[in-house]
């Protein structure tokens, strides 16, 4: 403890200094160099600066259909996820309905279902000719061939498919806030004479009202930004969403500074989105949360029980039973055409997926790869990043907490865009490598990752850490000693989510894969362009059975606390 | 040698001042509490001896080295320093010995010295059997003597303690309070000891320093700043001593209402208040004929019964309000009118 000279320094470079410097360096550059390039590629054209591209993005009918459709779509998907979800939410949260927890848990795991893959299901289900749905209602009815009861390559289609696998997202929400509306308000209303209606309009509707616009909002954005639905319905009904129209710009030859003024749109409706949102969950929820935490009294549905159990399940069936059914089926159809007529049971599918197809085996290696890399080192990041914003301990520590949320606020595929530009070129040529996926993967996974273990470290009191300090450790020593052990859980479910999120990432891989970097998301994407329903459904189940492994293996030990 | 000077030391939070140029001398092997209403800046200043903040002017130094200076200071592990924390901060993924033992094993000590030194300072504190638990396994009372144990067993030059029986009962805090007592004087430790709550302060302390608004309001031993008050806000937060608002008459006399009063103590000459402690206003019933000397009449507002004693609530002719706390076989109605002597050598005369 000599002390050299009377004063003492005021800035000292220890260890934890460096790296909670480095991580926070590390996703400024993450976020930052993509958002530069492609704001950049976005005012410019081939010759330099200019508002060429962006004019054309402005005047271009193949470039603003698009646009126009998107917006339609997503507002479709916005409003219709709410009009699923308010029901559903209500029920579980207010009625005694049977399973409500099980019921719960279906609803997430819509989830777990990629959206392209949900899409290639719909698709066995309800393409217009070979459609299951489609050959029943002919076969049932005198409908001549070749006409149809539903057909998914359609607006309508698309906007449906998107629903049910948006619509949990809604249902969290809301959810969320009906649970935590105090009843005492309710009866209080009650007490004054209102009637169950009335209360319903004019307490509880109002008080969940900010999270139900919030939803729209997320429903809307995902939507927008998605890029696996509409590349397997939009496309081959002759239509391009805003995402598969970038993605075209880069067919040969690629048109890089159109896609990037393209890209603007997408990002600048996010942004405003998600600060509208901002300032409606801010306002009015605390007053909310500020009730006592007190259980709420369910409604009794008496007789009807069951009956709307039955109906539950029902719309259920739609997103989570009926595509899994109808992959299963396509997966294990030997013979016959494939689709209707699936001949006998038996493992065809497999054996060519797992033994001839000559991309699965190394899809199934780089997309587990990147799942474990992405995951560890996003993992690590999120954590340096959140102790960094929660304690404080850095200078200007405070601006960490947002800069770690900026990828929320950039869709996947037009993070990719900027990522094709800044890494096409030296110092950094990662293209054609899997470093390029790994950058964009963990950019786009750290925001949840750093809530997740945020919120675990805001739970931790501080003087756990202090007291490490006093008897001698130092920073680092009582963060590994200390800090690491009592939030693992947290770390362990948040590394799983980042590997299940990367394995089955498809907006931004779409864009950044090369023929040796090919993912199995892609692979699936490349085989239904072919038409290869059978392999893509024996794709898309194991994908599925290990994000659910996964997934519960991140639950066992994430609800596990310390004692 | 472990004696800590604080020497103009200021510590602002945004634009609220937590500590105002504040300066305290905390004697080598003493135990000192810091003494205040919430707010008064008592754990801002553990938090920097500590090491675990730094100050914004002003140095710290402990035997004579400088500790902390305006915007920088040793860290916390570099200090030889031990603490009790609000909330024990146990660890609670570790059992009671590892908890114990984690000060040793950061020092670099040996396991097997480890091991006993652990078992020592668990007998101690008499919780040699539950050294392989977990603190959620513990009763409040065991992880508190736990959190004592993990404290002393380094051997520390300097023990603090922030608020550390806030969380207990009171009979247990009494038995803590004798415990730590105990453990200080054994090791011959510096204790800076936190506290809002006098009793604590004045049972355990061997000086008492009074903070108030981010300064030292008065520093002393209990007796000094319980007889000897400095200013109101010291007569007033340690045993709730009457405030009479009074005026300079001469050297040794002041005058509050239409009275003048003799004043055993304090600078009369300067001042603006006299203090005077409940229990020792003496009653009597009101009778005809000159008052006695330091004696006023006052109306009785409101009496209760403690047992030992009446509390009661007196109102003076000029609407000043008092408590004073009579035998309990003095009875006076509500309402009634008797007579008050203040006795001159607990009047104590106080300037702000």
């Amino acid at each position: 403890m000599s002390l050299r000279s009377p004063r003492l320094r005021r800035f000292q470079l220890d260890s934890f200094t460096a790296i909670g410097t480095l991580g926070v360096l590390a996703i400024l550059a993450l976020v930052g160099l993509p958002v530069v390039w492609v704001t950049g590629y976005a005012f410019s054209d081939d010759h330099g600066p200019s508002l060429a591209s962006l004019w054309q993005v402005a005047t271009d009918p193949t470039l603003i259909a698009p646009l126009g459709i998107t917006l339609v779509i997503s507002a479709c998907v916005a409003v219709f996820s709410l009009i699923v979800a308010i029901p559903l939410a209500w029920l579980i949260s207010r009625t005694d309905i049977p399973f409500s927890r099980t019921i719960r848990v279906v609803v997430l795991s819509t989830y777990v279902v990629p959206p392209f893959l949900g899409a290639v299901a719909w698709e066995l289900l309800a393409a217009p000719n070979a459609g299951l749905i489609n050959v029943l209602a002919r076969e049932l009815t005198d409908m001549p061939p070749f006409e149809y009861l539903v057909n998914i390559y359609s607006v309508p289609g698309l906007i449906f498919v998107d629903t049910c696998y948006t619509f949990a997202f809604a249902f969290t929400l809301v959810a969320t806030a009906l649970d935590r509306v105090p009843n005492e308000l309710e009866e209080a209303s009650a007490i004054f004479g209102a009637s169950r209606l009335g209360t319903l309009r004019q307490i509880t509707l109002p008080l969940v009202m900010p999270a139900l616009l919030a939803s729209m909002i997320v429903a809307f954005l995902h939507s927008m930004i998605e890029f696996g639905t509409p590349g397997v319905l939009a496309l081959p009904a002759g239509f391009h969403t805003v995402t598969t129209r970038i993605w075209s710009l880069f067919q040969y030859p690629p048109q890089t500074h159109i896609a990037a003024a393209a890209s603007m749109p997408l990002l600048v409706i996010t942004v405003l989105l998600l600060l509208a949102q901002n300032r409606l969950t801010g306002r009015r929820q605390i007053s909310l949360i500020g009730g006592k935490g007190q259980r709420v009294a369910k409604l009794s549905l008496g007789a009807l029980r069951w009956p709307v159990l039955a109906g539950c399940l029902l719309v259920l069936a739609i997103p989570v039973f009926l595509p899994l059914w109808a992959l299963i089926r396509v997966a294990f159809a030997t013979g016959g055409d494939g689709v209707v007529d699936i001949g006998h049971w038996g493992w065809d599918n497999w054996r060519f997926v797992f033994g001839e197809l000559s991309s699965t085996w190394p899809a199934f290696a780089n997309t587990l790869k990147l799942g474990i890399v992405t995951a560890t080192l996003g993992a690590a990041l999120a954590l340096v990043l959140a102790y960094v914003a929660t304690r404080r301990s850095l200078p200007g520590s405070g601006l960490v907490g947002i800069i770690a949320m900026i990828p929320a606020a950039i869709p996947s595929i037009v993070l990719a865009v900027g990522m094709f530009v800044a890494y096409t070129r030296p110092p950094l040529l990662l293209y054609g490598t899997l470093g390029i996926l790994l950058l964009a993967f963990i950019t786009i996974q750290t925001p949840s990752a750093f809530q997740q273990i945020g919120s675990a470290l805001r739970g931790l009191h501080p003087e756990l850490e202090e007291a490490a300090r006093i008897f001698g450790a130092t920073r680092l020593r009582a963060i590994a000693d200390v800090v690491i052990p009592l939030v693992r859980p947290s770390l362990i479910a948040a590394w799983c989510f980042m590997f299940v999120g990367a394995i089955r990432e498809l907006s931004a891989a779409i864009l950044l894969f090369t023929t040796d970097t090919e993912t199995v998301p892609v692979l699936i994407y490349d085989l239904n362009e072919g038409g290869r329903l059978g392999p893509i459904a024996v794709l898309g189940l194991t994908l599925l059975m290990v994000t659910m492994l996964v997934v519960i293996v991140a639950n066992l030990i994430g609800g596990r606390r310390p004692s | 040698m472990a004696e800590i000077v604080f020497a103009g030391v200021t510590k602002r939070f945004g634009t609220s001042l937590g500590l105002d140029a504040l300066s305290l001398t905390i004697p080598d092997r003493a135990l000192t509490c810091l003494l205040g209403p919430s707010g008064c800046g008592k754990t801002t200043t553990l938090r920097l001896l500590a090491g675990f903040m730094t100050p914004d002017a002003g140095d710290i130094r402990i035997g004579g080295k400088l500790m902390s200076s305006a915007g920088a200071s040793v860290a916390p592990e570099r200090r030889d320093m031990s603490m009790i924390f609000q909330s024990y901060a146990l660890w609670p993924h570790r059992t009671i010995a590892q908890n114990v033992g984690y000060g040793l094993l950061q020092r670099g000590m040996r396991t097997a010295e480890i091991a006993s030194r652990v078992s020592e300072a668990l007998a101690l504190v008499q919780l040699s059997h539950v050294a392989s638990r977990y603190p959620g396994e513990l009763s409040g009372g065991q992880q508190q003597r736990v959190a004592l144990a993990r404290a002393v067993v380094v051997r520390p030059q300097t023990l603090l303690l922030d608020e550390p029986l806030s969380n207990l009962d009171a009979n247990l805090r009494e038995e803590m309070r004798a415990e730590i007592r105990r453990l200080h004087d054994l090791y011959g430790l510096t204790t800076v000891y936190v506290t809002h709550d006098q009793t604590e302060a004045m049972t355990t302390a061997d000086q008492i320093a009074l903070l108030n608004g981010g300064r030292v309001e008065q520093i002393g031993t209990p007796e000094d700043i319980y007889v000897r008050p400095a200013s109101i806000f010291a007569a007033r937060f340690i045993g709730n001593a009457n405030i009479l608002a009074a005026t300079p008459l001469d050297l040794h006399n002041v005058r509050v209402g239409d009275l003048a009063l003799s004043c055993g103590s304090g600078d009369a000459v300067s001042a603006t208040a006299v203090a005077i402690r409940p229990h020792q206003v003496r009653l009597q019933p009101d009778m005809s004929g000159p008052l006695p000397a330091n004696t006023l009449r006052v109306n009785v507002l409101r009496q209760s019964y403690t047992g030992m004693a009446r509390e009661y609530r007196v109102r003076t002719a000029w609407g000043e309000e008092m408590n004073i706390t009579a035998p309990d076989d003095q009875r006076f109605e509500f309402g009634s009118l008797v007579l008050a002597t203040l006795p001159a050598a607990h009047c104590r005369a106080l300037a702000g």
